[in-house]
């Protein structure tokens, strides 16, 4: 991991004792352990629905697919590499169906799921012009600002999980964070 | 930006306050836990082929005590994937019975034809056939999609939460598709009108239908009867079209996918289109496919170890699927003599095309003769 994401204040399993206790979790979870799966759940859940709310923007489809995306690892948990970490491939899953989520309902234009910037939890908001800044962008540029800087991966790990060039993530990060400056900027102030 | 205005936004995005945070996360984790209950703990450490494989098939013929009357633990998954099997083969080739196969794979619903050519429906949690295959059900998080085989969609609900486990029955003219929303049982009429609940609090696991019986019969048997169990286990029936509870009959019982019981759990068991029977039988760490056919004798077949999907029948009841995700397989089993079996590998990247062989690996939904 290089310094930048480890220095990343939610990404705090990248650590040999930590990684080492993760692959315990999921080599127990894969034997039927349910005591070790709710451990594995309690250290990603936050992280997997925070990510996808932010690229949807929308309370209940986040909370569906952050379901979605753990009963899809739990299914495939068995064939799961346990020298790799957990995490990423939950976050994979997440993004990726946060996306495919978000782009489908543009298509289908649903007219009963709030748009992102004007979902109604007054009081719970995401300060609001950071949450109008978020919902003018693409769902694929929400999805690289979440990764980056909500997960803390590089933008090379950005591109493995999302499937596009590094270049790609670099030039979607910079226009996005353009387009949040102002609202970071004004509630600053 | 700089990097004040960055660690600013990275604070805002991590400790902003999500709508009833700690409420999802426990909802979340009872759907978990029940998914989690509902799969087969992995066997540890155990090599695929050769020596492991003759070994297990050795404890099974010892262990399996499975067989129910008449039944004869006959043949075992020697080599490879067994019986007389060809060479796996990368891909997937010719089916071996006519039809179509309708595939899961975690992020899309596939149709498989039968020349092995496969077309994409969508990006679609679940999906099932429409009786007579010209039309597909699929969940997407809190919807019901009703597509056609080209993958054009016909008509779209929401429901008010994530949908599972849709089951489609009826007849030429007049079908229903049963589903569940979180924990309540919903009924829709084929053409997508009339979505309505049925029932609450029942079990995660997939609803049934009855047969539709014979219209000759008499005018005042209901015609789409769905059984289910409840969250505490027990099953019931309803009529789908009044609402009505009607009595549970014993078929109602084994048609519903069975709770687990640990170790010597069996799956569901699953009827063919010509009255066979199949089930997967697990007994410690070995799983034999236990295939009844009409007028014949149990026969026990060893499979390969770890978890299994289906059994699905071939629209013909002469072939069995079976899906072996530790070998990235799916198993083609000709349920007559002489025992046959098609096994195609690498499975999981014919449907995660640019993954490298990851993603989730494919299930065969169901297998029907399309009437189109």
């Amino acid at each position: 991991m290089s310094a930048s994401t480890a220095s990343s204040p939610l990404r705090t399993f990248g650590g040999g004792l930590a990684s080492r206790r993760e692959a315990a979790l999921v080599r127990d979870a894969q034997r039927g352990s349910e005591e070790a799966l709710e451990e594995l759940f309690r250290r990603h859940w936050r992280r997997a629905h925070r990510a996808a709310f932010l690229v949807v923007g929308d309370p209940a489809a986040a909370e569906d697919i952050a379901q979605e995306s753990f009963l899809a690892a739990i299914r495939a948990l068995d064939r799961f590499d346990r020298r790799r970490p957990f995490g990423p491939w939950l976050h994979r899953i997440a993004v990726n169906r946060a996306i495919d989520h978000a782009r489908a309902r543009n298509l289908r234009a649903e007219s009963e799921l709030p748009e992102l910037g004007v979902a109604e939890s007054a009081g719970e908001r995401i300060s609001d012009e950071l949450f109008a800044a978020l919902g003018g962008l693409t769902p694929e540029h929400r999805a690289v600002v979440v990764l980056r800087h909500l997960l803390g991966y590089t933008p090379g790990e950005i591109g493995g999980i999302l499937g596009i060039p590094r270049g790609t993530v670099n030039s979607r990060l910079r226009r996005a964070l353009d387009r949040l400056r102002p609202a970071i900027e004004s509630e600053e102030g | 930006m700089s990097r004040a205005d960055r660690r600013e936004l990275e604070r805002r995005l991590r400790e902003a306050p999500l709508p009833d945070e700690a409420g999802a996360e426990e909802r979340a984790w009872q759907l978990v836990r029940a998914g989690y209950a509902g799969r087969a703990p992995m066997p540890r450490r155990a090599p695929l082929r050769g020596i492991a494989v003759a070994a297990g098939a050795a404890v099974l013929a010892l262990a399996i005590g499975l067989s129910p009357a008449g039944a004869k633990v006959a043949d075992f998954v020697g080599d490879v994937v067994g019986i007389g099997a060809t060479e796996p083969e990368p891909g997937i080739g010719r089916l071996p019975a006519p039809g179509e196969l309708l595939v899961e794979a975690g992020d899309g619903a596939w149709i498989v034809r039968a020349d092995g050519s496969r077309r994409r429906l969508g990006d679609y949690d679940e999906a099932i056939w429409s009786p007579h295959g010209r039309y597909v059900a699929a969940t997407d998080g809190r919807q019901l999609v009703a597509v056609d085989p080209q993958g054009d969609v016909r008509w779209t609900i929401t429901a008010p939460r994530v949908v599972r486990a849709p089951r489609w029955s009826g007849t030429d003219v007049d079908t229903r598709i049963a589903y569940r929303s979180g924990d309540d049982l919903w009924v829709v009429a084929g053409d997508g009108t009339g979505a309505r609940r049925l029932a609450s609090r029942v079990a995660p696991r997939a609803p049934a239908w009855r047969p539709v019986p014979d219209a000759n019969l008499g005018p005042s048997r209901p015609l789409h009867v769905v059984a289910y169990r409840t969250s505490s286990g027990r099953v019931r029936a309803v009529d789908a079209d009044s609402g009505t509870p009607v009595p549970v009959r014993p078929r109602d019982r084994t048609a519903l996918p069975p709770l687990p019981r640990g170790a010597g759990a069996s799956g569901q068991s699953v009827r063919g289109p010509s009255g066979g029977t199949a089930v997967l039988r697990r007994r410690d760490r070995a799983t034999a496919l236990v295939i009844r056919l009409p007028g014949g004798r149990g026969r026990a077949i060893g499979m390969p170890p770890g978890p299994l999907t289906g059994p699905t029948w071939s629209p013909d009841g002469r072939w069995l699927a079976v899906g072996w995700p530790e070998g990235d397989q799916w198993l083609l089993i000709r349920a007559e003599r002489p025992r046959r079996i098609v096994a195609y590998s690498e499975i999981t990247r014919q449907f995660h095309p640019g993954e490298g062989g990851g993603g989730e690996f494919p299930r065969i939904s169901g297998w029907i003769l399309p009437e189109r």
